[in-house]
C-alpha cells in the first residue's frame, strides 16, 4: 500500500464571515502528481498555505508524511519544496546566489549545498545565466529560477502554485517537462492551477474544488466519467431540416442536439465511438456534410457540468 | 550564517548611498574643524576696514583740507570729478557712492584759528537708510576732531594729521566674550569643546547611512513573498529576525566605529578623555536607537528604493532640525523644542550640550535612557505591526 504523504481532514478556514475552506479533506499518496484545480478564490492557495503552516486554521487536521504538521515542525518543512505563484527571488543576488540562499535555508553542509545548487541550475537549464541578476532574465527564465529556488534542496514533496502564469509556451513546456522529471525522480507533486490542459497533461489524480469545498476527485478519466457527456460530434452541414435533426436526436446515446450557423452539435453519453452512428445517419438519409469530427470532454466541461460555471470565468 | 552572509551580499548592493553619506559626514567634520574650531581658538581679526566710494568737493584748498583729502584718498575711493546735483543724487541713490562730502571755503582757517573751541564741520550728504554712509561720517568726524585736538595741544599740523591717521587706522581685534542668557547667566563662546561641536551632527549622517542604505536591504528581505518562502522552510522566524537585527547592528556599528576613529583624530588632545568617552557612548546609544527605529519603518509596505530615499531625506533632516542637530538647542523656539522632546536627536544633543558643560555620566544617563526607550518603543511597534501584517496576509 502506497505511503500517504499528505492527509488533510475536515479543514476549516474562515476569514471573518467568509468561509475559505469548508470541511475540506484530501489525501495524496507518495509518487503522485496531484492536481488541485479550481477557479480563482476557490481555496487552492489557502489549502497550500495551511499545509505549509503559513496560515492558521479554525478546525481540522493536517498530517504530512504520517505526522501531525505544526508551525514548529521544521523537520517536516525541510522535506517540502515550495514554488510560489509570484516570483520570490532577490534582485540583488545572482541566479547562483539566489538558489544558494534558499537551498541554504535547508542544507547547512557547504559541499552538499554546492552540489545541490549546481544540480538545480542544470535541472532548470540556467547554466549560462548563473552570474546573471534576475532583472536581466526574461519572464520564462525568471520562472525557472523561481522553480530552482524551490527544488534545490531535493524535497520529497514539491508544491507548485500556478508556476506557469504569464509564461511563454516554450518555457511552459519546459516547466511541465521538468515537473514530470522531478516526479520520475521520486518526488510527490502538488500542482495547483486553473489551466485544465496542464492538469490533464501532468496529473495522475485531480481534485476539483470550489468555494472551499471538494467538488470531485479522481483520475482524469474518472472525472470525465462522472459527467453525462462522453463525446460531442460536430458536423458542418448546410440546410439541415428539422426532420433530419429529430432523426439524429433519436439515435442511441444521443441526449442533446443543437443546430446553429450550419453547425450541428450532437452530445452523446455512454462511450467514445458515437461518430460512426452519426455518419451512418447522414448516409442513410442522403444528407451531405462538409466536415465531421468528434470531441472528447475536457475537464472544463467536467467543471462546468458539476458547478454550472466555467473554470476560468474570472479571466 | 547563510542568511547573515547573504544579508551582507545584498547590503553591498546598497553601499553607494552609505558611502556618500559617510563622505558627507567626514566633509562636515573637516569643514567644522577648519572654520569653526581652528579659527575660534586662534587670535582672530574679526572685522576689517573697507574702502568706501566718496564724492569729494574741496572748496577750501587750504593746507588743512589737503591733509584731509590725502587721508580720504589713502583709505577710500575718492571721486572728485564735477557732476550736476541730480547726477550726484542718482549716484547716491544707486549706491555708486556712499557719501557726498564738501569741504567748505574757510574750513582750514577756522580749523587753525580754533576760535569756536570746536572742530569746524565739513558738509556731508548720505543716504539715511544706509549704514555705510553714517559710519563713514563718524569716521571722518573722528579723524578731524582728533587732528584738531592734537594740533591745538601743540603739535605741528603734519604731526597732528599723522597722529590722527594712526588713531583711526589702528587694527581692531574683536572678541565676543560672553553671551548673556535670559536667566542672567553668561556663557563663554570660546569655551565650546571640539567634541561638543564635532559630535553634534554625527547622528544626522549615521541616520542617513542607516535609512538610505541599510533600510533597502532589510526591506528586500521583508518582501512578503520572499518572507513566505523563508517561513515555509524549516528556518525559524526568530532566527531570521535575530540574524537581520544582528546584521543591521554590525553595519551601523561599522560606520559608528569609523566616525569614532575620525573624531579621535580631529578631537586631538580632547580625545580619550572622560568627556570624549561619554560622547562616544552617547553616539553608540543613538546608533542602536536608530537601528531599532528602522525596524518600525521597515514594516511600511512600500518599494524598497522609494521608501529608503523618502525616509533618509525626510526623517533624517526632520529629526536633525527638530532635535537641535543643525540649529543649537539654545536657539530653538519653544514650540520646536516641545516637538523635539519626542525625538531621540533632541536628547542626543542635550547630552552633548550637558557633557560639553562638564556634566558627568550620572547627569546624562537619563538622556541615554530616553534615546534607548524611543528605539525600543519603535521596535515594539514595528514587531507588532509586522505580526499583524502577517496575520492579515
Amino acid at each position: 500500500m502506497a505511503e500517504t504523504v499528505v492527509k488533510i481532514t475536515n479543514l476549516v478556514k474562515r476569514y471573518k464571515e467568509l468561509i475559505a475552506l469548508d470541511n475540506f479533506s484530501m489525501e495524496i499518496q507518495k509518487g503522485e502528481v496531484f492536481g488541485l484545480l479550481g477557479p480563482n478564490g476557490s481555496g487552492k492557495t489557502t489549502t497550500i498555505n495551511c499545509l505549509l503552516t503559513l496560515l492558521s486554521y479554525d478546525n481540522g487536521e493536517i498530517e504530512l508524511f504520517g505526522e501531525k504538521m505544526t508551525s514548529k515542525r521544521s523537520d517536516l518543512k525541510a522535506r517540502i519544496g515550495v514554488v510560489p505563484q509570484q516570483v520570490a527571488v532577490f534582485d540583488e543576488l545572482t541566479v547562483y546566489d539566489n538558489i544558494d540562499f534558499f537551498c541554504g535555508l535547508y542544507i547547512k553542509d557547504k559541499e552538499t549545498r554546492k552540489k545541490y545548487v549546481e544540480d538545480a541550475i542544470e535541472f532548470v537549464g540556467l547554466q549560462e545565466f548563473k552570474k546573471f541578476y534576475p532583472k536581466k532574465l526574461s519572464g520564462g527564465l525568471l520562472r525557472r529560477l523561481n522553480i530552482a529556488c524551490g527544488i534545490a534542496h531535493k524535497p520529497e514533496l514539491i508544491i507548485f502554485d500556478e508556476p506557469t502564469v504569464a509564461v511563454d509556451p516554450q518555457s511552459r513546456n519546459r516547466i511541465l517537462e521538468g515537473i514530470s522529471r522531478l516526479n520520475e525522480q521520486g518526488a510527490t507533486i502538488i500542482y495547483t492551477t486553473h489551466y485544465m490542459e496542464e492538469v490533464e497533461q501532468l496529473c495522475s489524480r485531480i481534485l476539483i474544488m470550489d468555494h472551499g469545498k471538494k467538488i470531485a476527485i479522481g483520475t482524469k478519466d474518472e472525472l470525465k466519467g462522472m459527467i453525462k457527456n462522453t463525446e460531442s460530434v460536430i458536423v458542418n452541414a448546410h440546410g439541415l431540416t428539422q426532420d433530419f435533426i429529430e432523426k439524429v436526436r433519436a439515435l442511441n446515446h444521443v441526449y442533446d442536439v443543437s443546430y446553429r450557423d450550419d453547425t450541428l452539435t450532437v452530445k452523446c453519453s455512454g462511450g467514445k465511438h458515437n461518430i460512426v452512428h452519426v455518419v451512418d445517419c447522414f448516409a442513410d438519409n442522403e444528407v451531405k456534410y462538409q466536415q465531421i469530427y468528434s470531441i472528447l470532454p475536457t475537464l472544463n466541461e467536467v467543471f462546468l457540468e458539476i458547478t454550472g460555471k466555467q473554470l476560468r470565468d474570472n479571466e | 550564517m547563510q542568511v547573515f552572509k547573504m544579508f551582507f551580499k545584498i547590503q553591498k548592493k546598497y553601499m553607494i548611498p552609505a558611502i556618500i553619506f559617510f563622505a558627507m559626514g567626514i566633509l562636515m567634520i573637516v569643514v567644522n574643524y577648519e572654520f569653526l574650531i581652528k579659527n575660534s581658538t586662534s587670535s582672530m581679526k574679526d572685522f576689517q576696514t573697507m574702502k568706501m566710494p566718496i564724492h569729494l568737493t574741496d572748496e577750501d584748498h587750504s593746507t588743512v583740507s589737503d591733509y584731509f583729502v590725502d587721508y580720504l584718498k589713502k583709505y577710500h575711493n575718492v571721486d572728485d570729478k564735477t557732476y550736476t546735483k541730480d547726477v550726484l543724487t542718482d549716484r547716491l541713490y544707486y549706491e555708486d557712492i556712499s557719501s557726498i562730502i564738501t569741504i567748505p571755503a574757510g574750513f582750514g582757517e577756522a580749523f587753525l584759528s580754533g576760535e569756536t573751541g570746536e572742530c569746524p564741520q565739513i558738509q556731508s550728504v548720505v543716504d539715511e537708510g544706509i549704514a555705510h554712509g553714517q559710519m563713514l561720517n563718524l569716521e571722518l568726524q573722528s579723524y578731524l576732531s582728533s587732528m584738531y585736538a592734537f594740533y591745538h595741544s601743540g603739535m605741528e599740523l603734519s604731526e597732528a594729521a599723522a597722529k590722527a591717521e594712526e588713531t583711526q587706522r589702528s587694527e581692531n581685534y574683536v572678541t565676543i566674550v560672553d553671551e548673556i542668557k535670559e536667566d542672567g547667566t553668561t556663557q563663554s563662546h570660546n569655551t565650546q569643546s571640539v567634541g561638543g561641536i564635532l559630535f553634534l551632527f554625527i547622528p544626522y549622517v549615521i541616520m542617513s547611512c542607516v535609512f538610505g542604505s541599510l533600510l533597502s536591504a532589510v526591506l528586500s528581505f521583508n518582501e512578503t513573498e520572499k518572507k513566505k518562502r523563508e517561513n515555509a522552510s524549516g528556518y525559524a522566524t526568530w532566527k531570521r529576525s535575530l540574524t537581520l537585527a544582528f546584521g543591521s547592528l554590525v553595519f551601523a556599528l561599522f560606520f559608528f566605529l569609523m566616525y569614532v576613529v575620525v573624531l579621535a583624530i580631529f578631537c586631538g588632545s580632547e580625545a580619550f578623555t572622560k568627556m570624549w568617552f561619554l560622547m562616544v557612548l552617547n553616539l553608540l546609544v543613538y546608533t542602536i536607537a536608530t537601528v531599532m527605529m528602522m525596524a518600525f519603518i521597515a514594516v511600511i509596505p512600500l518599494k524598497a528604493s522609494v521608501l529608503s530615499s523618502i525616509v533618509s531625506t525626510v526623517v533624517s533632516l526632520g529629526f536633525a532640525f527638530l532635535g537641535g542637530i543643525f540649529v543649537p538647542l539654545s536657539q530653538l523656539g519653544e514650540g520646536v523644542k516641545a516637538i523635539g522632546r519626542f525625538l531621540p536627536t533632541y536628547w542626543y544633543a542635550t547630552a552633548v550640550d550637558a557633557l560639553d558643560k562638564g556634566k558627568g555620566f550620572m547627569d546624562v544617563l537619563p538622556y541615554y535612557g530616553i534615546q534607548l526607550l524611543f528605539g525600543a518603543a519603535c521596535l515594539a511597534i514595528g514587531m507588532a505591526l509586522s505580526k499583524a501584517s502577517e496575520r492579515a496576509h
